[in-house]
């Protein structure tokens, strides 16, 4: 799936996301409504562009346009995607041109409006479906269905964290278990869907990469499973507490205040406070590692307490993981930063903040230019890394996405890049790629 | 609506309002032109007719609350009506000016929009600034509160507020009104074929406008709305970010004067702030364009930056100090990556590895970084209400280990804290509290179920609980009808009252003597002379089921010293308590006891069934003096009365029996 066709997908989906809202508050020809039919009708011309027809398919949690994945997609519209298979939805045909009645058709039945299916012809709901050897399950949609699955955990959490005030650990532990089966099984897929990124949904997107990365880590180390996953949980509830903090605070762009500094600082014991209270096996390690995350190696950082030693070493190691993930990672104070620059910062507080030998390993695990680096060719070609290199100064098997003429590639395609032609490291929204987007190629196309 | 039949004048008259306006809002669902339909005018003279004279009304899912009772609708258009205020999160809404029917139509207009449209103006009043009086104040959760419609009717501070807004420049006027980055970068660059040293000062003046503004609407946020203003509620300082990420978007040339005059200011906290939300990664690539003063300024700044240890949240700053020797330091770190990875193929890291593996994979005891953790908490928490909420969390963890039948990890998760508290004593009370919740019957009854070894544990639990379970258990010991399970607590009474049995004491005094029985038991239980004095005031009670079991709890605390306390009871008033004296004799080694029941035969002061009780038991014995008293009781020869020839009578047949 190339960068221009997953934005497509994902323009079409959220217009129709919005328009199935509206009809559920509003009939056809109300002025709210018309103008989403609008919007829906725009997104669904330029999805179809010159092709004669588009399916979007429904498989394996995720969205497929023409039986090729939608990776970013299939996770940012998770929801959109849970509503229409419990409505049934399998596949949505479009031929052009498209009736704006049929548009409405669609909205208002994959939103539950209405049981009337589109009736002009030009929308056609579960066409006969033929098994496509494409969309059986690959390890790619297992690994993804899973990142999505902890997403949903982790999302669940924190509302009823906000509604209730508790939540139940027993979802996430089995998320985790589900990722780290399917995650740890193709690392270096794993290691590209870490850098799915979301801004709106930040805090949820970085504790499952937090997760990712934590669990490849200890696989890399050699621990075993029953260890990992609860350490995997302490990954992905590490910034739960954060949902005490108000979003004028952590969306404030500038220096905080004592008064906001302070209210930042509470989220560790916030976390460790509602995992507790959460209980269950492993919910202590899961706390600890809440707690500590921001206890610095060299035993600064908060909350100041008077502590017996260094953090624990799950602890440390969620500490390097999520700096990397966060340096990463658009803030609402900060621009993101290259993985390689993140590397080089984690390298100059090894021994302060960050415990050293963690910070080798987690190096050592993600190379110089880890999975979902964009980098720049000496000739203005843009590529993908979609693996690491054991080896330093291997070529790196990456796949071209943007041409050496700043065309996008309808369909990226693999190549070995020797490191001398790189010229630079460039940021995703630099050059509209989305690294997350060349999920399925990994298993496929190239050896990792 | 249905009315509740507690229902009043007023809250019949907000139910006509709340009708009439459900049926205005099915009109404009179904009309062109609703406010020439009859029930829409109708809505609107309701509004009019009852303006100020209403109390506000709930809003809930599908539903309204009218002076705190929820309504059912029974109209489908109340219905709608409150699921659509409900879904734009309205959370009330009060009847306070006159409606006109256009301004009705407006009001349902916005309210028909999608939610996040709404939001995205700043809310349902400020969408309808501008627009005639619907007469309706909407408040909505985390957006600001106006009458909706209102905007004919600024007050003079309004207009001077407008006023304001209206003096913005051009540029901070649309970054303002919600522009997007690439709008705001486009309307700097527009008509700029080359380079304009103008548009640099333009920039950087309305972004010094748009930070004032937006203090200033922090401070007062009405005029705000009433101005048409969109800040976002929860996020006040995206229209700050939106404006500053618009500085990606500028031709270099642009950007470069921009940094430059920033940067001659760097003593402005608005500057800091812009420069603040670059990345290391951002500011590197400007340097080479930068002059050298520019570059100075940079450097001076990333140095600043990176010492601010606490002032931002996650300091990434840091790494910017080496911008102070860029290329040094990227070659530097180049080579540093490339030994590590390089050592890590040779093996040389494999020990690295092989030392977190052994962290990784020692056992961790999940209860001692339980107690780690909640000594922290404890220790950090300096609100009030949330260290009431840490407390609590710990003696639920305790009590969750009481229910898995962990007594040992609830003992040793109560000591852990308690015995070393890592909390100011001002937060003792707190924690008292906290012991209290946890104290329940079903806590004492599964300690009451313990196994056999667990003894010890449950001794800590209660004895860490302290004085909350001796009040607790006391309590439940007087409401206790089975007595099984009466004696199962006192049982735990005189475990928790082991090491404190004075605080039992206050509690003898109780006028219900079983009670008084009960506790009296429990602190023979305790097994502690400290229990003594309390007891021994029992021994005197009024009622000789209490002085009974005083007199056996005295023999288990005082042992051998007991004797004087039982011995002076064989003279009790009550037959039982004589009887239990002499048992007490009978079976127990207590220093001293011959002596004193033959100074008490001598003296003749016991009852004849104690006296002969007593003759009895010192003839049993070969103690000198026992056999003493007893020939000199046997030997009487001249005795008056039937007692006293009772008792001669008894100690011949006692001395006869010695005899052989």
């Amino acid at each position: 799936m190339s960068n221009l066709a997953e934005r497509q997908v994902a323009g079409f989906l959220n217009a129709l996301r919005r328009l199935a809202r509206q009809v559920g508050l509003y009939p056809e020809g109300h002025p709210a409504t018309e103008e989403a039919i609008e919007i829906v009708a725009q997104a669904a011309h330029e999805l179809l562009g010159d092709d004669g027809e588009v399916a979007l398919t429904i498989h394996q949690e995720a969205f497929f346009r023409n039986r090729i994945v939608v990776p970013h997609a299939s996770l940012e519209y998770r929801g959109l995607l849970q509503e229409m298979q419990i409505r049934g939805v399998d596949s949505i045909t479009m031929v052009p041109p498209i009736s704006r009645a049929d548009l409405f058709d669609l909205a208002a039945f994959v939103g539950g409006a209405s049981d009337d299916l589109p009736a002009d012809g030009t929308i056609l709901l579960n066409e006969p479906m033929t098994t496509d050897p494409e969309l059986e399950p690959t390890p790619a949609s297992r690994l993804r269905a899973s990142y999505g699955s902890t997403l949903d955990a982790v999302r669940l959490a924190s509302s009823a964290l906000v509604a209730r005030g508790s939540f139940e650990l027993g979802t996430v532990v089995d998320a985790v278990e589900g990722l780290f089966e399917h995650a740890l099984a193709h690392p270096g897929a794993a290691l590209l869907l870490s850098t799915v990124k979301s801004h709106d949904e930040y805090t949820f997107f970085h504790s499952v990469n937090v997760c990712i990365l934590s669990l490849a880590v200890g696989q890399m180390v050699g621990v075993d499973r029953d260890i990992l996953v609860p350490a995997g949980v302490g990954a992905v509830l590490h910034d739960i507490g954060k949902v005490a903090v108000s979003p004028s605070t952590l969306n404030y762009p500038g220096r905080l205040s004592d008064e906001q500094w302070k209210e930042i600082t509470v989220h560790p014991q916030e976390g460790a406070l509602a995992i507790l209270a959460a209980g269950g096996p492993g919910s202590e390690i899961a706390a600890n590692v809440a707690f500590e995350h921001h206890a610095r190696f060299d035993g600064t950082g908060y909350p100041g307490i008077r502590r017996g030693g260094i953090p624990h070493v799950y602890s440390r190691l969620v500490q390097v993981v999520d700096t990397y993930d966060a340096i990463t990672s658009r803030r609402s104070y900060r621009r993101a930063e290259s993985p390689s620059r993140a590397l080089q910062i984690l390298l100059e507080g090894a021994g302060s903040a960050w415990d050293p030998d963690l910070v080798r390993s987690f190096i050592r695990m993600m190379g110089i230019y880890p999975p979902g680096s964009i980098l720049r060719t000496v000739d203005g070609a843009i590529v993908v890394v979609v693996a690491k290199v054991d080896e330093p100064g291997s070529p790196l098997p990456s796949m071209i996405v943007v041409d050496r003429g700043g065309a996008h590639l309808p369909a990226p395609e693999p190549l070995l890049v020797p490191v001398e032609r790189i010229a630079e490291q460039v940021l995703p929204e630099d050059v509209g790629v989305d690294p997350a987007a060349l999920l399925e190629h990994i298993t496929e196309d190239v050896a990792v | 609506m249905s009315q509740p039949a507690a229902i009043d004048r007023v809250d019949a008259e907000t139910l006509d309002v709340l009708n009439g306006l459900g049926a205005a809002w099915l009109t404009h669902q179904l009309y062109p032109d609703p406010t020439a339909q009859p029930p829409f005018l109708r809505a609107v003279d309701l509004l009019t007719a009852h303006a100020g004279n209403l109390p506000p009304v709930g809003v809930g899912p599908g539903l309204f609350i009218v002076q705190g009772v929820e309504v059912q609708p029974e109209r489908d258009g109340v219905e709608k009506l409150a699921r659509q205020l409900f879904v734009h999160d309205v959370e009330w809404i009060e009847f306070v000016g006159e409606a006109v029917p256009q301004g009705l139509a407006a009001f349902f207009s916005v309210i028909a929009t999608d939610e996040e449209a709404v939001e995205a103006e700043g809310g349902i009043a400020a969408s309808l600034v501008g627009a005639p009086s619907a007469g309706i104040r909407v408040k909505q959760r985390g957006l600001l509160n106006l009458v909706a419609g209102e905007g004919h009717h600024l007050d003079d501070e309004d207009v001077d507020a407008s006023a304001d807004l209206d003096m913005l420049s051009p540029l901070a006027a649309i970054a303002m009104h919600g522009a997007e980055a690439h709008e705001i970068a486009a309307a700097v660059v527009e008509d700029a074929d080359e380079v304009d040293e103008g548009r640099a000062t333009d920039y950087i003046d309305a972004f010094h406008e748009l930070g004032e503004q937006i203090d200033r609407i922090l401070g007062d946020p009405s005029g705000t709305l009433l101005s048409g203003i969109r800040i976002p509620a929860d996020d006040p300082y995206r229209t700050v970010r939106t404006f500053i990420e618009s500085f990606f978007q500028l031709p270099r040339w642009l950007q470069v004067e921009v940094i430059e005059r920033v940067l001659a200011e760097m003593d402005r906290p608005d500057h800091q702030m812009f420069l603040d939300q670059f990345s290391g990664h951002d500011l590197m690539d400007l340097m080479g364009d930068l002059s050298d003063t520019g570059t100075e300024r940079l450097l001076a700044y990333a140095v600043e930056a990176s010492s601010e240890g606490s002032g931002h949240p996650l300091d990434l700053l840091a790494g910017l100090s080496s911008a102070v020797e860029v290329e040094a330091s990227r070659k530097s770190v180049a080579d540093r990556v490339s030994a590590v990875v390089s050592a890590a193929k040779q093996g040389v890291v494999v020990e690295d590895l092989a030392a977190i593996r052994t962290e990784m994979e020692a056992a961790v005891d999940p209860l001692a970084l339980e107690r780690i953790i909640i000594r922290g908490l404890l220790e950090c928490e300096e609100r009030r209400d949330r260290f009431q909420r840490a407390a609590r969390v710990w003696t639920g963890r305790v009590t969750r280990h009481v229910r898995n039948g962990d007594l040992a990890a609830a003992a040793g998760l109560l000591a852990g804290v308690l015995d070393d508290p890592p909390y100011p004593p001002a937060r003792e009370e707190s924690i008292a509290k906290a012991l209290e919740r946890m104290t329940t019957a079903d806590l004492f009854r599964r300690l009451s179920r313990h196994e056999e070894g667990e003894e010890e544990h449950v001794a800590v639990i209660l004895d860490r609980i302290g004085r909350i379970a001796v009040d607790q258990l006391v309590h439940r010991l007087a409401e206790e009808e089975d007595a099984t399970k009466r004696r199962a607590l006192v049982d735990l009474l005189a475990v928790a009252a082991r090491r404190r049995p004075d605080e039992l004491e206050p509690y003898l005094s109780d006028p219900r003597w079983y009670l008084v029985r009960n506790l009296v038991t429990a602190l023979g239980g305790t097994a502690n002379r400290d229990a003594i004095p309390g007891v021994r005031v029992v021994l005197d009670h009024s009622d000789h089921r209490v002085r009974m079991e005083a007199l056996r709890a005295m023999v288990k605390l005082a042992k051998s010293d007991a004797a004087p306390f039982v011995v002076r009871a064989l003279g009790d008033d009550h037959e039982r308590v004589r009887t239990t004296a002499v048992a007490l004799i009978k079976g127990t080694e207590l220093d001293d006891v011959e002596r004193l029941v033959a100074a008490e035969l001598r003296a003749d002061r016991l009852p004849v069934d104690a006296a002969l009780a007593a003759i009895a038991i010192l003839g049993d014995r070969t103690d000198p003096m026992a056999i003493a008293v007893i020939d000199e009781l046997a030997s009487r020869r001249f005795v008056f009365g039937s007692r006293r020839r009772t008792l001669r009578t008894a100690a011949r047949a006692a001395r006869d029996r010695r005899a052989p």
